[in-house]
């Protein structure tokens, strides 16, 4: 019905295209997030998609910050109830994971924010 | 002798395909739409109908008055959206312009439908991220998408209204 070929070759050309975009979009989501480290009112910003370990003097004593595979947890402190390494991994952006009693806030931030479940106004 | 009369020929069928696209804005405005940014793009027709009418330089002009008319239907026209809007459409019909003008009669109004939908696409897309930042890009696949599809659809309605319309088939016999 009035196809000719250069009709089919532009719509495959243009799927091609939007593949193309759709893989580049996924592969580059995490760009623009990081990592803030708040230690006793003190704030340390580190890049997400780079792995590391980190250590902070909170107020009890010694906190282990680990960024791994863009994702960030607590994976040892010095409190007495441990609740903020059984918390564990936060990836997305607009999580956080504290240590209340040394005083550590860990959250992931972007200079966006796009991902934020609601905004109210 | 005949130049003149065939003038105000052109400028008739501008005149027409212009009131068409303001009427089918208008339809499309009616049209609930549950995602934002997603249209069907009815305003098209007339301008897909136009590459084979018209020379290139009238379809120009039909842009033009489809842009400011949509603008004045919808009530979008002192906003941002309109140069969204503007650029979208102008863009999308170089390219089909351009295609036209490569392919001639290798083409039917199905392949310049889809092109010109992805390229009035990634320029609102551009823009959006030169306005809003890069964060603007993540909308940008659904819209290429949907692009894809209502391009196609727009296509095969143009193509079937190039070949029943009774009007359009005097036209071209008179120009035969």
């Amino acid at each position: 019905m009035g196809f000719k070929l250069f009709d089919v070759v532009i719509t495959l050309f243009v799927i091609l295209i939007i593949s193309i975009f759709s893989i580049k979009t996924i592969t580059t989501n995490n760009s623009n997030s990081y990592v803030r480290i708040t230690v006793e009112g003190e704030s340390y910003i580190y890049p997400l998609d780079i792995d590391r370990e980190l250590e902070f003097y909170g107020s009890l004593g010694i906190v282990k910050v680990q960024i791994i595979n863009k994702e960030v947890a607590i994976i040892d402190s010095t409190c007495r109830n441990h609740i903020c390494v059984d918390a564990g991994f936060i990836s997305k952006i607009g999580q956080s994971t504290a240590c209340l009693p040394n005083r550590i806030l860990v959250s992931i931030e972007s200079s966006k924010m796009e991902d934020v479940d609601v905004g109210a106004y | 002798m005949s130049e003149p009369i065939k003038h105000v020929k052109t400028r008739d069928i501008v005149a027409i395909l212009g009131a068409m696209s303001l009427f089918l804005a208008l339809i499309e405005y009616l049209i609930p739409k549950p995602i934002p940014f997603i249209r069907l793009g009815l305003a098209n027709i007339p301008i897909l109908i136009s590459l084979v009418l018209l020379p290139p330089k009238e379809t120009l002009k039909l842009i033009i008055i489809k842009s400011i008319g949509s603008g004045l239907v919808t009530g979008t026209i002192f906003s941002w959206i309109f140069l969204y809007s503007l650029a979208g459409s102008i863009s999308s019909g170089l390219i089909m312009l351009l295609l036209k003008l490569v392919l001639k009669n290798r083409v039917s109004l199905i392949g310049l439908s889809v092109a010109g939908a992805l390229a009035s696409n990634t320029a609102q897309i551009f823009i959006a991220t030169l306005l809003l930042g890069r964060g603007a890009i993540y909308i940008g696949l659904p819209i290429l998408i949907t692009g894809l599809i209502t391009g196609l659809l727009m296509g095969f309605w143009s193509n079937k209204f190039i070949k029943e319309s009774i009007w359009i088939r005097g036209l071209l016999s008179e120009q035969l």
